[in-house]
């Protein structure tokens, strides 16, 4: 008589398939259900010139797209979702009050699935990348009523092993347990919810839902951001431009012997003038000022030129002085940068000030942040030179001047 | 219960973080070729109702990353910066106009006002700048476009006030750690958080005063030439009476006023009204083309008067006396303005009142007049009756046929027999009265030597004066 052994010489036997056919039935019998979402890749990159982000033109799992940090940062998922069934223990957990909201502390699970079944279905073993959804954990009492669909529970595996408790006494694995973490709206998976719909399943390319519309109810990507607006509009409220406002200030028109200067010399007191005068008439304004607040009419003048002319005199815009000016006329010449504010004093054009309140915040302006990081101009090269053509002046140290392919 | 102290929140280290995270705002990394993501900020101590509502009262809201927290770890005062702390500056500004209608500034002077500032408080304030990723390629486009903004500060500005000294700042960055995980960090927790230290020196003021501008709106004072080499004068430069009886007073501009028919009009000196005139007749108009205009003079003060309640003040001959009034723009005169006597500050009379002004040589009780009652008073502008004529002023002399002799600026009243003086003007030369005209309702004052109108009439420089 033989010797009784489980183990044959590596081969599944029917003892192996019995406990398997046994085991796989517990899953059926007790264990939840669970949505697989099965990575199957990076995305394709090509004409790639960087040896560490080479180009992948066939994606399969296999790939790894950037191979200096060693990480996938833009990844497919199968449009397919495999409903397979698995079990872990539910534990109590417990929020964590972060800087970037609430986290589930310890709400890391182990999930354990079978493993046969997990391969007949999937094709593979769940791996790290791929996005479980656990159905019974679906929430359909979140805070606002409004909320169109109810908030799906879903996590990233993080890792995937055989656990001790999975072997039978063939020493054959039957299970395969997986480590998850809560899943994050991230780079990593935003093509995965892009072709998701509202329900949770594969969005209808007939735009029954907008893009966006799945990830505005899952993640709080839309509150966030529309917080950060909001602050930034009490910034912006605050400091509109960089400097200060002068422009409620009166600056008097003072002359060189510290009186204020009045119309054309007539002083209110001066009794030659007569009632049937021509020159001096009843309507006429005062000079304006030589000085804005800004060119000096207050001490302590940082930030303060606005291009305007002090106490709202007109001022006319232009690349050129006029041909015929007044005495006292303000012209801002808007080709100069910062543009600059002058005034006729009946031979010269003299400065007032230079217009150097700008706008502080993100985007297009006069900053030096502006100006190299918000730089959006082009500039276009000789004919006779290499580099012919239309080319952005913003261009990264390493790339100046090399030359850029036509197509 | 001890009294409170007035309640004073500005906002002022609030603004300053309100900015921090705007200097964090609108940075973006990129997912792929086509799709850039802006990487939203918040405060990073939220409430935890807050962070509730935020995340929908559900464990199964999704974070967003990247993203970034800004909050403060620090206040400290900074006691290297300290400078005289109960320094107070003192600045002065004008405004310019207001149009009441269209809410508009105009090109003219409007209101002046007066800043006194104290002293701010030093402080550093430290924030922290957290920086989630989800992967080191992310983590690295956001660190590379927002530290080259620390070389090694940035500026920043709480507000854009020009009185406001506190609202200039730098952002300093102190340092960064690159990860708040071990590495290598496989399988531990997948969150990896950069952190950036920054100070920024800031200052905390108490609230500042702001008033009217204080400017001189009238000058007294005692100019007395003491010539010490002079015997009689070695005592004098000790004698009040003497110093302070020798006065100058000085108005902005020294425009002189004229008061009539509640109007005060402008002008520029001496030729236009002539003082030494005792009648009591209106004086010729002022020449229009020489009337300065009321702006003028407000434009000295800097403000603008409140119609109907900023007030002029009118020392009155006895250099005692003072009337107000409130003043009103004239409609259609820029150098005039209404003036609304407040009629408590009118002498009161001490001489009963008199039914009318009258000269004797032409009208009598009687004719012209009404007839003589017991209690008629009659102020006289020309003599009536001659001590050395013994005829009879027949008009005059009443029931009892009585001789009358008067003279110009003498009151009479009938006793209900005859006329007689009852205000001898040559009685009261060195003393001050105050009499109503029934007819006018005029009141006349006794000017030592004539009377004139109590109030109305000129003004000198120095002798009125602004009051809003």
């Amino acid at each position: 008589m033989p010797r009784i052994s489980m183990w044959k010489n590596g081969k599944h036997t029917s003892d192996f398939k019995f406990f398997d056919k046994i085991i796989a039935e517990q899953f059926v019998v007790g264990s939840t259900g669970i949505h697989v979402h099965k990575y199957i890749g990076p995305t394709e990159v090509s004409g790639s010139t960087d040896p560490t982000q080479p180009d992948i033109l066939d994606p399969t799992a296999n790939n790894i797209q950037d191979i200096l940090f060693l990480e996938n940062r833009n990844r497919k998922y199968d449009v397919d979702i495999y409903n397979i069934r698995a079990s872990y223990r539910v534990t109590d957990s417990d929020f964590d009050l972060s800087q970037f909201g609430l986290f589930l502390q310890s709400d890391t699970l182990f999930i354990t699935f079978h493993l046969n079944e997990m391969y007949d279905m999937i094709g593979r073993k769940i791996m790290a990348g791929d996005v479980l959804e656990l159905p019974h954990l679906k929430e359909y009492h979140a805070l606002n009523d409004d909320i169109p669909a109810a908030l799906r529970r879903y996590y990233m595996v993080q890792d995937g092993s055989r656990p001790a408790e999975g072997y039978s006494p063939t020493w054959w694995p039957h299970l395969w347990r997986v480590k998850v973490t809560p899943l994050v709206d991230s780079q990593e998976v935003a093509g995965l919810f892009d072709q998701l719909g509202l329900n949770g399943e594969p969005r209808d390319d007939s735009t029954v839902d907008p893009s966006d519309a799945f990830m505005d109810i899952m993640s709080n990507n839309k509150v966030v951001t529309e917080i950060n607006t909001a602050v930034v509009s009490q910034a912006e409220k605050d400091v509109p431009l960089s400097g200060y406002d002068t422009s409620e200030f009166y600056v008097a028109a003072v002359g060189a012997d510290g009186k204020i200067r009045e119309p054309k010399n007539a002083r209110v007191d001066d009794i030659t003038i007569s009632s049937d005068s021509t020159t001096t008439t009843a309507d006429m304004t005062g000079f304006s000022p030589e000085k804005d607040i800004a060119g000096g009419a207050i001490p302590g003048t940082y930030l303060l030129g606005d291009g305007l002319a002090p106490n709202g005199l007109p001022v006319t815009k232009g690349i050129v002085f006029p041909a015929a000016a007044t005495i006292g006329e303000f012209v801002l010449r808007i080709d100069y940068l910062p543009n600059r504010l002058f005034r006729y004093n009946g031979t010269h054009w003299l400065k007032v000030e230079d217009s150097v309140r700008v706008s502080t915040s993100s985007g297009v302006g006069d900053t030096q942040l502006s100006g190299f990081q918000n730089n959006t101009n082009t500039s276009t090269g000789n004919e006779n030179d290499s580099l012919a053509g239309t080319t952005a002046e913003r261009q990264a140290l390493s790339e100046i001047l090399r030359p850029k392919a036509d197509n | 219960m001890a009294e409170s102290n007035a309640f004073f929140y500005d906002q002022q280290t609030r603004r300053f973080i309100i900015q921090f995270i705007r200097i964090f705002s609108g940075w973006q990394v990129q997912y792929d070729s086509t799709t850039l993501k802006t990487v939203p900020i918040i405060y990073g101590d939220p409430s935890r109702q807050a962070a509730t509502i935020m995340k929908q009262n559900s464990e199964n809201l999704m974070s967003t990353v990247p993203a970034m927290a800004a909050y403060v770890t620090g206040l400290d005062y900074d006691r290297k910066r300290i400078q005289s702390p109960d320094f107070v500056d003192k600045r002065h500004v004008r405004m310019r106009r207001r149009d009441i209608n269209t809410g508009q500034l105009t090109s003219e002077q409007g209101n002046a006002y007066t800043i006194e500032r104290m002293m701010p408080v030093p402080y550093i304030l430290k924030m922290k700048l957290d920086i989630w990723t989800s992967n080191t390629t992310q983590k690295l486009q956001i660190l590379e476009q927002i530290l080259t903004l620390f070389n090694p500060s940035f500026e920043i500005q709480s507000s854009d006030n020009y009185f406001d000294w506190t609202s200039l700042s730098v952002v300093n960055l102190d340092g960064n750690s690159w990860d708040s995980r071990s590495v290598p960090a496989m399988g531990s927790d997948a969150i990896s958080i950069n952190t950036a230290t920054f100070n920024i020196p800031i200052w905390i003021s108490p609230p500042s005063k702001v008033k009217k501008l204080g400017v001189i709106r009238r000058i007294v004072t005692s100019v007395y030439d003491l010539n010490l080499d002079d015997d009689s004068n070695q005592t004098a430069g000790f004698d009040d009476n003497l110093l302070l009886g020798q006065r100058l007073r000085v108005t902005p501009l020294s425009f002189d006023l004229i008061l009539l028919n509640g109007e005060l009009t402008l002008h520029t000196g001496v030729g236009f009204v002539n003082p030494d005139n005792v009648k009591l007749g209106v004086p010729v108009a002022i020449d229009s083309a020489l009337r300065p205009t009321w702006d003028i003079v407000f434009d000295q003060y800097g403000e603008q008067i409140n119609e109907g309640i900023s007030k002029i003040s009118l020392l009155l001959a006895d250099e005692i006396t003072e009337i107000t009034g409130t003043i009103t723009r004239h409609a259609t005169d820029s150098s005039k303005v209404t003036f609304a006597i407040d009629q408590d500050t009118i002498p009161s009379n001490d001489t009963t009142a008199i039914n009318a002004v009258i000269d004797p040589l032409r009208s009598g009780p009687g004719a012209g007049l009404a007839d003589a009652a017991t209690g008629q008073r009659y102020m006289l502008i020309d003599d009536i009756g001659n001590i050395a004529n013994t005829g009879l002023a027949a008009a005059w002399a009443g029931s009892a046929n009585a001789e009358l002799v008067a003279n110009v600026n003498d009151i009479i009243e009938y006793d209900g027999t005859k006329w007689v003086v009852s205000f001898d003007a040559t009685l009261n030369l060195a003393q001050t009265h105050y009499v109503t005209n029934l007819t006018t309702q005029i009141q006349y004052v006794w000017a030592l030597d004539h009377w004139s109108k109590s109030f109305e009439g000129e003004y000198l420089a120095g002798t009125w004066q602004l009051i809003y």
